[in-house]
């Protein structure tokens, strides 16, 4: 099988393998001439350039858009553009006060907390009782919340509308909670996380008689510390940046999220550059800050361990 | 040999069907950042997804009863036990479980928000406009055969590419984690919030992608507002936008080839293309099925990029002439534009089982095409 185990400390490793480095292919100590360690040197250089001219193509949009809306206006419409800006933030001063966009932010925040919150609760309760109780039909039940894995969002997407307009959720915060206030995954990943934790602090904590929601909140949520802060960064991500369901359920400001404004504030007049842009680069701060903070934990949380640093 | 840290074979299929429909969901894949613990790590088993799906391991499973012999308190037992399940099961039951029952029910009613005892039964009707061109649904059909034909090969040979750029493969190169980072990105990113930016790079006066062609003496193009250029925009930025995704993937395959597999045959003399094509691409294969796979799926569901950057508050996006749009953006006109909820139904059927289908045509194909030992 091609899957090694993944609990192997890093440290010590295996020497990762090259292609097309010569000089790295030699084992350490063998003689080799100072011309092929000299090539180690420039493929390590052409590596760095190459690599720096990808983080640029990459960052450009971004840093684009901190261009256009900070240069002065003369400037953002000649060629060839201007690429260092000369700052003005007024075009940014603007986009703050047409919109009310310290309500989407608290829209958005409110939103994205309380569907952290909902998410970690129904998954640690969840996932403790798939994990940690025995009774029949667990695995039955276990394979039906997997199920809905297979039902893609789109085709919920009619019928979710109409439930949520019974429910009187229309334009609420809470109808942009309620539909996601579950996640299968984090069920799944408490369910893994809680059948790790060693059987006898579970049995121990029943020999002395602690409630079942004590163990759960007091031993096993916290050592599943990795697993809540996983769930908790990609659902403040997608729940951030959720777009089409709020789009389809939200009228006027009242629970718009600033995704949803942030296209409106397109849609009224696509020609001003310079605010777009800068309501654009605010609504994304929240994201870019966690995500500079927080980056080799979500990059290892969405594809396990890359290897190495 | 062991296969990954599953103890439970079952548990192997459910996670590989588990982490297609989170992507599905838009959301990234997460995992357990735990490496050194001896967590189940699901993640871990992201990249060779592909790999479950070779193996038949995405099979519907039978699931074995509890083991438990029935006593007088297994009510009991049983109802603690589902009870922390609850409100889980409530919402999964109130928008997911009922909808997908109701979206088939709807489909076949010209249905109103009323409720089906005011909506007139459409038979079969819906589905025979499905294939009438002048529903729109056929060419939508084409403009998302045209997008996901391109973003598939495209995504695996960008992200193989930057994966072996990015891969840790001397040593010498420090800060490989930062320039990760920055590939990854714009994956994390809300996609209106770039799209827009993307809108102002693609405008045809202004914009820096014609001043570009300018520079080069190349001629200029409508981009958004052409036909034949809108689509093309759409996947520059989505491609920007997820490609740090497979990177991610193709990098955590790319540490899983054995090291010393690679040595030996780099000391019996093989060059580095033969390396890279006997070795490499092979060990890679289960992590490239999940690749196509999930970028499939990806694009099938591609709403906000397209919405935002080809008029979506006009009129629900879709570019100039229907250009660019593609079955999710027509899923969306139909219900929310035009309000035609049972048609819209019908459309949400069609790309139900549309999305299946392509995943398990995949799935055969790749059984064939995927190595593993």
């Amino acid at each position: 099988m091609t899957i090694t185990r993944r609990s192997e400390p890093t440290e010590g490793r295996h020497r990762p393998y090259t292609i097309g480095d010569a000089a790295s292919d030699r084992l350490p100590g063998s003689s080799f001439a100072a011309g092929t360690r000299l090539r180690a040197h420039v493929g390590t250089g052409v590596r760095y350039i190459l690599l720096t001219v990808v983080a640029a193509m990459f960052l450009f949009p971004i840093y684009w858009a901190v261009v256009v809306s900070v240069d002065h206006r003369s400037q953002v419409f000649t060629l060839p553009p201007h690429l260092v800006p000369s700052f003005d933030l007024n075009p940014i001063r603007r986009a703050l006060v047409v919109l009310p966009w310290a309500k989407y932010f608290l829209n958005t925040t409110i939103i994205t907390l309380a569907t952290i919150v909902s998410v970690l609760v129904t998954g640690a309760l969840a996932g403790y009782s798939l994990a940690l109780r025995e009774f029949r039909g667990r695995e039955v039940l276990f394979a039906v919340l997997l199920a809905a894995l297979m039902v893609p969002p789109e085709a919920t997407l009619i019928p979710d509308y109409v439930i949520t307009a019974r429910l009187g959720l229309l334009n609420t915060l809470a109808g942009q909670v309620a539909p996601v206030a579950a996640n299968v995954y984090a069920i799944f990943l408490f369910r893994q996380f809680f059948k790790t934790l060693p059987p006898s602090l579970w049995e121990a904590s029943q020999l002395d008689g602690v409630s079942w929601y004590r163990y759960l909140s007091r031993v096993a949520v916290p050592m599943a510390r990795p697993a809540v802060v996983t769930v908790t960064l990609l659902t403040f991500a997608s729940q951030w940046s959720a777009f089409e369901w709020p789009l389809i359920i939200t009228q006027g400001s009242r629970a718009r999220p600033v995704e949803v404004a942030l296209s409106f504030f397109q849609g009224f007049d696509g020609t001003h550059w310079r605010e777009i842009s800068g309501a654009a680069l605010i609504t994304m701060l929240p994201i870019l800050i966690v995500f500079s903070f927080a980056h080799k934990y979500i990059v290892k949380s969405v594809a396990g361990d890359t290897g190495d640093t | 040999m062991p296969r990954g840290r599953f103890r439970e074979p079952r548990g192997q299929a459910l996670v590989a069907l588990c982490l297609l429909r989170h992507y599905v969901a838009g959301q990234a894949v997460p995992d357990l950042p735990t490496s050194g613990s001896p967590v189940v790590s699901p993640g871990n088993v992201l990249a060779n997804v592909g790999e479950l799906a070779a193996t038949n391991a995405l099979e519907p499973v039978g699931v074995a009863p509890g083991g438990r012999t029935p006593s007088r308190s297994w009510w009991r037992e049983t109802a603690s036990g589902v009870v922390p399940v609850l409100p889980a099961l409530v919402v999964l039951g109130t928008f997911v479980y009922g909808p997908a029952v109701l979206v088939v029910a709807m489909s076949f009613f010209h249905w109103n928000l009323a409720g089906f005892s005011q909506s007139q039964f459409a038979g079969l009707s819906h589905y025979r406009a499905l294939l009438n061109p002048v529903s729109g649904f056929v060419p939508s059909l084409g403009v998302t055969a045209y997008y996901v034909g391109v973003m598939v090969p495209a995504t695996v040979v960008m992200a193989l590419l930057l994966a072996m750029l990015l891969r840790d493969s001397t040593k010498r190169v420090r800060g490989l984690s930062f320039f990760r980072a920055v590939v990854f990105l714009p994956y994390v990113t809300p996609s209106i919030a770039t799209a827009v930016i993307w809108v102002f790079i693609f405008d045809p006066q202004f914009g820096l992608a014609n001043a570009a062609l300018r520079l080069v003496h190349l001629p200029a193009v409508g981009w958004l507002s052409s036909t034949h250029w809108a689509l093309p925009a759409v996947m520059i930025d989505s491609m920007w936008k997820q490609v740090g995704f497979s990177v991610v993937l193709f990098l955590a395959g790319l540490s899983r080839i054995p090291t010393e597999l690679m040595e030996a045959a780099r000391l019996d003399g093989v060059g580095p293309t033969a390396i890279f094509r006997r070795i490499v691409l092979p060990y890679l294969s289960p992590v490239t099925l999940a690749v196509v796979m999930l970028t499939t799926i990806a694009s099938m569901q591609t709403f906000g990029s397209i919405y935002a950057m080809t008029g979506g508050q006009g009129g629900g996006g879709g570019g100039p002439i229907g250009s660019t749009t593609t079955t999710a953006v027509y899923l969306y006109k139909v219900a929310f534009v035009d309000f035609h909820y049972g048609f819209g139904a019908t459309v949400a059927v069609a790309l139900f089982v549309l999305i299946l289908g392509l995943i398990l045509v995949q799935r055969r194909v790749g059984e064939r095409r995927t190595f593993y030992r």
